[in-house]
């Protein structure tokens, strides 16, 4: 018999045995009223004589309990229904616990979900211990995260500790179908990628060896399916394996794509935090940039042999560096992350481990993530101590009936039992809508890291792991609020307290002690908080209104269909076409409805894409050179739509084309950095590849402008050099850029306009606005949840103290009265209650102030030009604080100075 | 009234359990019948000598029904009050043949003490 038929038949046979008890009453009255007695008196003798009825059922009822070992449970059973009936009678503290701690614990889970899902998941494939990921290192330190691509095929041919090894580039395709032109992006990786993961498809097969060549197969090059793209665009039909896809590339020819496979269900990348829909063979961006020498842009894996350590793989693969280092050209040996060139003879290979695979979030948000987690795990602490005190004075309350059960027998093991069951149920109720709770937030927090595009997802679902860590801080929440009320709830001074509900002295000293402990904590936490909350809003203010060299709002970027062009074999012809068809464009753009000016540029400001080259001053007197400068294409009136101002010089013009001598515009620091002497106007520039393959000639520097922020918003801004569009022999599928108030009208006047000039779509629209905010998605997170956690902080300080100093006004109500009838006028009995007030507050303050400096350094990174004693954002938090503290603590002191004394005396 | 009470505690004999037991199942063993109806039958079937306690015949009652020694059933009684009968199992029969053995043996083993004797005590010199 299962259990719960089993616990039916025992509820049955309960209510049985009462029925069977009551016949056997209700037969010896009718035999009475036969024998001739009157109904009363039949009634009175046999319940007489039958005893008592309750007592008889639970006797014999004990045979079944202690046959079946049920005793425990109905105790059990008992208990929770006594801690129900208990909550429902004050559902305002019930419902303060269960919030309290669903915010405490959803909260904590919302993170961690976070990280585990960025930096801690390890990969869905077999032995994912055995994933590492080769990277190139100076001193012990990765360069980078990702490689150059020529390193994979001469690594990979010794690779002698690995059995197998996995290369993955970023790419992007455009998939023109039906209407809209939709771009994806793609992971393109080598031959052996999935069979070194070693991966079962979900349908049709993988890639391998054979699709990775140049030019791909007889139909095109062989691509599979990420599952939920198979799901969400093809319904799970395996009929899609097989078919053909178009594609127009941006940044080369359109190569047909075939439909080989899909992926495994769960298996999302190895990068976490993208899912790309497709995959796709290396070669498909052609030999160039497959084997390229200065292509940085290879995530290179590898899967060790069993019983192979990663230093063992180490030693074994350095050979195999050392010679793709010895083949490289001399003018790929640049470092490409530091100014100056240094010797590549002091690279090494590392490899480390990947069984998470490579998390560039993990990097970018690991700190702020860990320090998140530090946050809402001191948040939980304060709640349950805040959840403690509450409890325990809730207990004090009740002291008559728990020394009323105590003297009618119950033990005092039960009575802990039963305040345990109580504690429990909150903490069950709590911990459950805070797995709900935990669940919906990490989603909502997702939003404000993510960087949107069609690849980007973590994979939140729950598994063993998380669910261990859900289970662990339930429990913690429950052994930090439920013990200590429980505990002293059964020492319970019987005489003392039957007699006055109050309770004693005994009462108010153990309480205060306490509170005198707790409150001091919460206090001191609530400073952190609002602390943190006033430096990561005052840097998130300074961040959004610091000065980024472009405009921060009315400026619109679009990406369109428009393919590449490319000078094929000294035949300009295309390219000449595609310059004359963006000129066209933008003149028809400046003067269409809704658009202020337009200008075109190969990329754009947080567009997250960097060109990087090196160029070297001409002249006789101060040659300087720089090997790290951004690089930008635009055409005339950039500055201008995108608000950089022009400090000398001139902008380009029209007459910058490809016939005239070629020009350049700097930033600022570039302009410093090149030409220290002197204005670089009318100066000369050459790029620092110039060789006799490779011929440009002197760039002359017609222009300067302020410097911008590139890639992101708080790191400083770096060198660049500006180039005319029309002076290059590849025009790439160009940024338009928009000046404009009104978006709707300028995005229908290009979508137009594009139709009709170019038959051209719009491929992805966004404001200067929208990236700005992308861009400072995780400083803003921070600063509205360093907001909300302050306020919830100050919340439950201000109620705690009002809590604390009622319950002590209520004790003292003797003293005050007393006091009273002495003389003492109501200001001193304010002031008494503000003083104790005081005494619990300024401790607390100054371990609050205390903690928030030191456990400042933590965050220091994460603040934008902001000081960590920053004395603005102390001293209004203090005062916030203060005000709170005094706000609270008015209620009790009014109460307290309106005792009558002759009532108070007259009820004691 | 005093001597009357007394005289009843006198016959309101403690059972031990086991002797409980043995009485309920030879009543039972009479035909089936309910809990009040097997108080009932002790009671006058001893001539109003044993009066067995609600207290002490139920759990008796349910004890007997775990060991299934006796099963039971709801039914209507004569006077349409539903009540649940007990009814002795073949497991019960034998129990009580051996419990009542046992009773015999207890009760010669009484009688022995009470009367002084014992078979081999006479004997002077015996079989030392």
């Amino acid at each position: 018999m299962n259990p719960f038929s089993r616990i039916l038949a025992a509820l049955r046979r309960k209510s049985e045995l009462q029925e069977e008890l009551q016949s056997h009453l209700n037969l010896a009255i009718a035999d009475r009223i036969a024998g001739g007695e009157s109904p009363e008196t039949a009634r009175r003798e046999a319940l007489r004589e039958f005893g008592n009825l309750p007592l008889i059922a639970d006797v014999t009822w004990e045979g079944w309990r202690e046959r079946w070992g049920w005793l425990k449970l109905e105790h059990f059973a008992q208990d929770l229904k006594y801690a129900l009936r208990q909550l429902r009678k004050s559902p305002g503290f019930a419902i303060t616990a269960i919030l309290t701690l669903a915010l405490g614990i959803g909260a904590n889970l919302a993170v961690f979900s976070l990280i585990y899902a960025i930096m801690l998941r390890s990969l869905p494939v077999p032995h994912p211990e055995q994933i590492v990921a080769l990277q190139m290192r100076t001193d012990g330190v990765p360069l980078n995260t990702e490689q150059m691509t020529s390193m994979y095929n001469v690594i990979a041919a010794r690779q002698k500790p690995l059995s197998g090894m996995c290369g993955l580039m970023w790419d992007g395709i455009l998939l023109t179908g039906e209407g809209e032109a939709k771009q994806f992006s793609t992971a393109n990786v080598t031959g052996d990628c999935f069979a070194t993961l070693q991966l079962v498809p979900a349908a049709g097969r993988l890639l391998t060896p054979a699709d990775d060549v140049e030019g791909g197969g007889p139909k095109g090059f062989a691509t599979v399916l990420s599952y939920d793209y198979w799901h969400s665009h093809y319904h799970g039909d395996p009929k899609v394996i097989g078919s053909v896809l178009t594609v127009r590339n941006v940044f080369s020819e359109a190569k047909p794509l075939v439909v080989v496979g899909v992926l495994p269900e769960g298996f999302h990348g190895l990068i976490p935090g993208s899912s790309p829909s497709f995959y796709l063979p290396s070669y498909y961006e052609g030999k160039r940039n497959r084997d390229a020498n200065g292509n940085i842009s290879m995530f290179i894996f590898g899967r060790l042999k069993p019983g192979v350590t990663r230093e063992q793989a180490e030693r074994q693969l350095q050979p195999a560096f050392a010679a793709w280092r010895e083949s490289l050209p001399p003018d790929a040996r640049d470092d490409a992350q530091t100014d100056i060139q240094t010797d590549m003879k002091h690279h090494d290979l590392g490899v480390y481990d990947a069984r998470i695979g490579i998390s560039q979030m993990g990097a970018e948000y690991g700190k702020a993530l860990w320090f998140l987690q530090l946050l809402v795990g001191l948040v939980l602490v304060a709640g349950c101590d805040y959840l403690a005190t509450l409890l325990s004075a809730r207990i004090s309350g009740r002291r008559q009936e728990l020394a009323l059960r105590v003297a009618l027998g119950a033990g005092r093991g039960r009575i802990a039992r039963q305040l345990l069951v109580e504690t429990l149920l909150l903490i069950a109720a709590g911990a459950a809508s805070g797995m709900l709770l935990g669940w919906a937030a990490a989603h909502l927090l997702l939003t404000y890291i993510s960087k949107g595009g069609d690849s980007m997802r973590l994979d939140l679902t729950p598994d063993l792991a998380m669910l261990g860590f859900a289970l662990g801080i339930a429990l913690l929440a429950a052994l930090l609020t439920g013990l200590a009320p429980a505990l002293r709830g059964s020492k319970a001074d019987l005489i003392a307290d039957l007699k006055t509900g109050k309770g004693v002295t005994g009462g108010r000293r153990s309480q205060g002690r306490l509170g005198a402990v707790m409150l001091p904590l919460q206090i001191a936490f609530s400073v952190v908080f609002v602390v943190l909350a006033g430096l990561l809003s005052a840097s998130l203010v300074r961040a959004l209104s610091q000065d980024n060299g472009f405009r921060m709002s009315g400026t619109l970027f679009a990406e369109t269909t428009i393919p590449t062009a490319r000078a094929e074999k000294g035949d300009e012809t295309q390219v000449k076409a595609r310059l004359a068809l963006y000129r066209d464009l933008v003149d028809r753009l400046d003067h269409a409805p809704g658009i202020a000016s337009a200008s075109v540029a190969v990329v754009r400001p947080l567009g997250g894409a960097t060109y990087t080259g090196a160029y070297k001053s001409l002249g006789d007197k101060d040659a300087a050179s720089d090997q790290q400068i951004f690089m930008n294409w635009v055409a005339p009136r950039y500055f201008s739509t995108v608000g950089t101002h022009l400090l000398a010089g001139r902008d380009f013009s029209s007459a910058d084309n490809q016939g005239a001598g070629k020009v350049c515009i700097l930033s600022a620091s570039a302009a410093r950095r090149l030409f220290p002497n002197g204005s670089p106007i009318g100066r000369g520039l050459q790029d620092w590849y110039e060789s006799a393959a490779h011929k440009t000639g002197p760039i002359t520097v017609v222009g300067v402008v302020e410097d911008t922020r590139w890639n992101d918003l708080h790191n400083d801004m770096p060198r660049m050099i500006y180039l005319p569009v029309e002076q290059d022999d590849w025009v790439p599928s160009l940024q338009i850029l928009l000046r404009s108030n009104d978006t709707a009208t300028a995005t229908a006047s290009l979508r137009r306009i594009l139709r009709e000039q170019a038959g051209a779509q719009i491929v992805d629209l966004v404001t200067i606005r929208d990236v700005v905010n992308q861009s400072l998605g995780m400083p803003r997170l921070l600063a509205t949840l360093a907001n909300a956690l302050a306020g919830l902080a100050l919340l439950l300080s201000a109620v705690a103290i009002y809590g604390l100093l009622s319950y002590s006004v209520k004790q003292r109500t003797a003293e005050i009265a007393v006091r009273m009838a002495l003389g003492a006028s109501r200001e001193r009995v304010v002031g008494m209650v503000l003083s104790q007030a005081a005494w619990l507050v300024l401790p607390g303050l100054a371990l609050g102030v205390f903690a928030a400096v030191s456990l400042g350094r933590v965050f220091k990174s994460l603040l934008y030009h902001t000081s960590l004693v920053d004395p603005v954002v102390f001293c209004l938090g203090l005062g916030v604080l203060l005000s709170v503290a005094v706000a609270a603590a008015w209620l009790p002191a009014q109460k307290a100075s309106s005792i009558d004394p002759m009532e108070a005396l007259r009820s004691e | 009234m005093v001597s009357q009470s007394k005289a009843e505690y006198r016959n309101r004999i403690e059972l031990l359990q086991g002797t409980l037991d043995m009485l309920i199942l030879k009543t039972l063993q009479w035909g089936e019948q309910h809990g009040y109806g097997i108080s009932q039958a002790i009671r006058a079937n001893s001539g109003e000598l044993l009066k067995v306690e609600t207290g002490s015949l139920y759990p008796a009652l349910h004890r007997l029904e775990r060991q299934k020694w006796v099963a039971s059933e709801w039914r209507q009684s004569e006077s349409k009050q539903r009540a649940k009968y007990y009814k002795i199992t073949p497991l019960g029969k034998r129990q009580l043949a051996s419990d009542y053995a046992r009773w015999g043996q207890m009760v010669s083993a009484i009688e022995s003490i009470m009367n002084g004797v014992t078979k081999g005590a006479t004997t002077e010199g015996g079989k030392a």
